[in-house]
């Protein structure tokens, strides 16, 4: 037997056990029937149109229903589409957008009554945000910059600042890959080996001093345009033309971890040499 | 899409796009979400599929980008508790929810790419088309699955 084989075996055995419950199905069925039987109260919400700097401003009307989970007609990009707005209570609440098959999902800053205030929809790059907010940020990944793609991870005790490698989502829900470029070794286009998975995503962990060759471009493992370096802490990282750091690529390194272990690595290797003393203390 | 129309679908492929979903999302309470998410999008898309194979392809896409989102968002990553991690689908065997626990230590990128090749049957082409990704991609990813797999399988003293 191959390893495909004893692999398609393996998920057979992982896999044909595992039967959705008789319950879960029916609810499913007949979703078609529940849609054609549902009463929307519903509350017309005014969004206004605002243009704040370069990000697109996108405004409607919403007809929108307060229920967490329940799809309801809004306007969005001037078509009618189903929305289903969550709040999660404290403070954190999203408004899911569904086009297409395709998902919009706008994180909500701030507190706000749908029926009275306002609402602006802002094209922030990676994701949409309503807030009564004209000019809103998101101090989460805002502080980092303006994608969703860095966060600081603890990793063996350290804070990281880490870029995820995952295939992005664009803002309909799609799975893209401009990250081909993410390797450590500028090969193939993908990530190697060192990850880290804090919510089931993937994440690159910077580059140490010891990470001398950079590419933007994944090609020839060098330095192509502008590019960060920290003294302090011996972080490199290349500068793409609309200000965001992101792609480092390196194709000689030393894990960064390995840095903080040198001191006692040459100790022991020291050690090695050093002349040993038997147990009665005479040198030999 | 025709409630009746709809129903079948539902009747034929709830179960594949759940255990696609599942084998994202690792837990029974995301994967039913995902999976009634995808249903429901479908019950209200206006796309023209060609043929069941595509709308099954189309909601196992739609599944994958749901676990994906719920696990992004930051309210999820905030309010998800330890119980509803610990929601377990319901197993035939117990061999076989051992064998599933194992799968899921592999990385996300990896248990898409692996469940869909192994057990969905789908080659190279078809699963760059559901997920989005390039056949090279897709090809790493299948790899290093299962380098990463024997690893585990290893560890565990399973071979």
């Amino acid at each position: 037997m191959n390893t495909d084989e004893r692999m398609k075996e393996l998920y057979a055995k992982a896999f044909d056990g595992i039967h959705v419950s008789s319950e879960y199905s029916r609810k499913v069925s007949n979703m078609a029937e529940t849609k054609k039987k549902k009463v929307r109260t519903t509350v017309k919400v005014l969004v206004a149109i605002a243009v704040v700097a370069a990000f697109l401003a996108v405004a409607g009307t919403a007809i929108a229903s307060t229920t967490r989970g329940v799809y309801e007609k809004v306007i969005f990009n001037g078509e009618e589409r189903n929305a289903r707005f969550c709040d999660f209570g404290y403070g954190v609440r999203e408004w899911e957008i569904m086009d297409n098959g395709n998902i919009y999902t706008v994180f909500i800053e701030g507190d706000f009554d749908t029926e009275k205030d306002t609402l602006y929809f802002v094209d922030k790059g990676d994701y949409f945000l309503a807030s009564t907010d004209p000019n809103p940020t998101l101090n989460l990944y805002d502080e980092i910059d303006n994608t969703s793609h860095a966060k600081f991870i603890e990793y063996n005790g350290e804070t990281w600042l880490a870029y995820n490698t995952d295939e992005n989502i664009d803002e309909l829900g799609n799975s893209y890959s401009d990250k081909d470029n993410f390797s450590e070794d500028g090969k193939d286009g993908v990530l190697d080996e060192i990850e880290y998975d804090p919510f089931l995503e993937t994440w690159t962990l910077p580059p140490s001093c010891e990470i001398i060759n950079f590419s933007e471009d994944g090609k020839d493992g060098v330095l192509d345009g502008k590019f960060v370096h920290d003294d302090t802490t011996c972080e490199t990282w290349t500068l793409l033309p609309n200000g965001t750091l992101v792609n480092t690529i390196k194709t000689s390194s030393v894990p960064a971890i390995y840095n903080d272990k040198m001191e006692e690595m040459w100790e022991w290797l020291w050690s090695l040499f050093e002349p040993s003393v038997s147990d009665n203390g005479v040198q030999e | 899409m025709e409630s009746d129309e709809y129903r079948r679908i539902a009747n034929k492929y709830l179960n594949a796009v759940y255990k696609a979903a599942l084998s994202c999302c690792r837990n029974n309470a995301n994967a039913e979400d995902a999976a009634q998410n995808a249903f429901l999008k479908l019950m209200r898309t206006n796309i023209k599929f060609a043929d069941d194979e595509h709308i099954k392809r189309w909601l196992i896409r739609v599944a994958v980008n749901e676990c994906k989102t719920v696990w992004r968002s930051f309210s999820h990553k905030k309010v998800i508790s330890i119980e509803e991690l610990e929601t377990e689908p319901s197993y035939d065997k117990e061999s076989a929810e051992e064998l599933f626990s194992m799968l899921s230590k592999l990385p996300q990128n990896y248990r898409a790419v692996l469940h869909l090749y192994y057990y969905e049957d789908y080659n190279v082409k078809e699963i760059a088309e559901i997920l989005n990704i390039s056949e090279t991609n897709v090809q790493t990813r299948l790899m290093r699955a299962r380098k990463k797999l024997e690893e585990i399988l290893k560890k565990e003293a399973w071979l």
